[in-house]
């Protein structure tokens, strides 16, 4: 799954002339010539909505290279669960999916890589068996969207028969995956979850 | 027996240390922590919504005089709506739409939990190799040989360097950087070939070639981010 992408903030400094109805300053007017307008780029922030799921998952990756540009791969998981929220739980799912070749190039991932850290692998990464999961929201519709996903294959036999550990993270929404797996090393890339289901529909909607 | 147990509560405790690490390194927990020790309500009005995207909404609230949108995810708002924005005065743009305590609490309950019970599973799967060989097959029952290994990663090098080749990434430092990539590359292939094919890896690492093989291939990654 992939990015917590950054977004374009602008930022508009003046003197506070009043507020509006909702309360909200005005924030100098037409005729304020000292008024400047500043464009920088932060993280998009927020949110867990106090809920949580957990259950198994299952899928498959795959992935070799040297570097950000020396690399290709790609991922794929379901994931299938509990979700719990406000006292409430129920069964819920989502399916994701993402791939990438040659990190920095254009158009070479799907889907498209917006954040700072490139698409890369090191070293061979395939495999993985059923596993669980674990995530810090009660409702699957918020895992609908791009993730950074970062899958670490740690070795623990001599046939390279590993464990694989997954953090996907996209501005305040994880998912911790862990599975069985095969290789050594680490890929990094962006994954979409295009489907979810079921849960508890808008736990904590603020 | 008593070494056994030793080892078993080793893993375990390793394995959760590790998990639990893990998601404050990667879910961002810090700046959570120091926004719920210091921060100032502001009232601000959602400007767009993208419900494909973790459901985000796009806020505008004032900080200090200054203007801000930014992007929040989880809420089911509508545009026009108004929320409550909780940020941070020293980084007004470290905000959120929940009440941070509230939330850190949260966050760190969800996690250690997280970690007890998933890192119980990867512990499981370290002490009784054969639960990990049921569930990983059939990759599992593939020996990665140093031949193999370095096969494979040269075939995902030639991948990768193709794609982004015929993509348009032809700059003169990045072709030097490929260069110095497929020399480390054709180093190690020399050495995994020149082997029987079962050797182990403590014997493979054990060349000239290796160290040569790995920095070229460091020096590659330098040379790009330089183009």
């Amino acid at each position: 799954m992939a990015t917590s992408s950054s977004s374009t903030a602008t930022y508009t400094t003046g003197d506070i002339t009043g507020y509006d109805s909702d309360g909200n300053p005005i924030i100098g007017d037409s005729n304020t010539s000292t008024s400047v307008t500043v464009t920088g780029t932060t993280s998009s922030t927020s949110s867990s909505d106090g809920g949580w799921g957990w259950g198994l998952t299952y899928g498959g990756v795959y992935g070799g290279g040297l570097g950000p540009n020396w690399s290709f791969g790609g991922a794929g998981a379901v994931l299938a669960g509990n979700f719990h929220c406000g006292g409430q739980s129920a069964i819920g799912w989502s399916a994701s999916a993402g791939d990438f070749a040659a990190g920095k190039g254009p158009h070479t991932s799907y889907p498209t890589n917006n954040s700072r850290v490139p698409n890369f692998a090191v070293g061979v990464i395939g495999g993985r068996g059923p596993g669980m999961f674990a995530t810090n929201t009660g409702d699957p519709a918020k895992l609908s969207g791009a993730f950074n996903s970062t899958i670490i294959t740690i070795p623990f036999s001599f046939t390279l028969t590993g464990l694989q550990i997954e953090f996907d993270y996209s501005s305040g929404t994880g998912v911790l995956s862990v599975s069985p797996g095969w290789g050594v090393g680490v890929i990094n890339l962006q994954t979409n979850t295009f489907k979810t289901a079921g849960g508890v529909a808008g736990c904590g909607s603020h | 027996m008593r070494k056994s147990l030793t080892r078993a509560l080793s893993i375990w405790i390793a394995c959760v240390a590790v998990l639990y690490a893990g998601t404050w390194v990667f879910f961002g927990t810090g700046g959570l922590v120091s926004l719920s020790r210091s921060w100032t309500i502001a009232k601000g009005t959602v400007v767009s919504v993208d419900r494909g995207q973790h459901l985000s909404i796009t806020v505008n609230y004032a900080a200090d005089g200054k203007r801000i949108e930014q992007v929040f995810q989880g809420s089911y708002k509508n545009v026009g709506d108004s929320v409550d924005v909780y940020y941070s005065q020293q980084n007004p743009s470290n905000a959120d739409l929940e009440n941070p305590e509230d939330l850190l609490r949260s966050e760190i309950r969800t996690w250690t939990l997280a970690s007890l019970t998933l890192g119980t599973f990867a512990a499981s799967l370290i002490i009784f190799p054969s639960l990990a060989q049921v569930l990983g097959w059939p990759w599992t029952k593939i020996r990665l040989a140093p031949r193999l290994a370095v096969g494979l990663i040269a075939l995902s090098v030639l991948i990768g360097t193709g794609v982004g080749f015929t993509s348009g990434r032809r700059d003169v430092l990045i072709l030097f950087a490929d260069g110095l990539v497929i020399s480390g590359l054709a180093l190690l292939f020399r050495r995994a070939f020149r082997l029987p094919s079962e050797t182990p890896w403590k014997i493979f690492v054990r060349s000239w070639e290796v160290p040569v093989a790995a920095i070229l291939i460091v020096a590659a990654q330098f040379v790009e981010q330089t183009s």
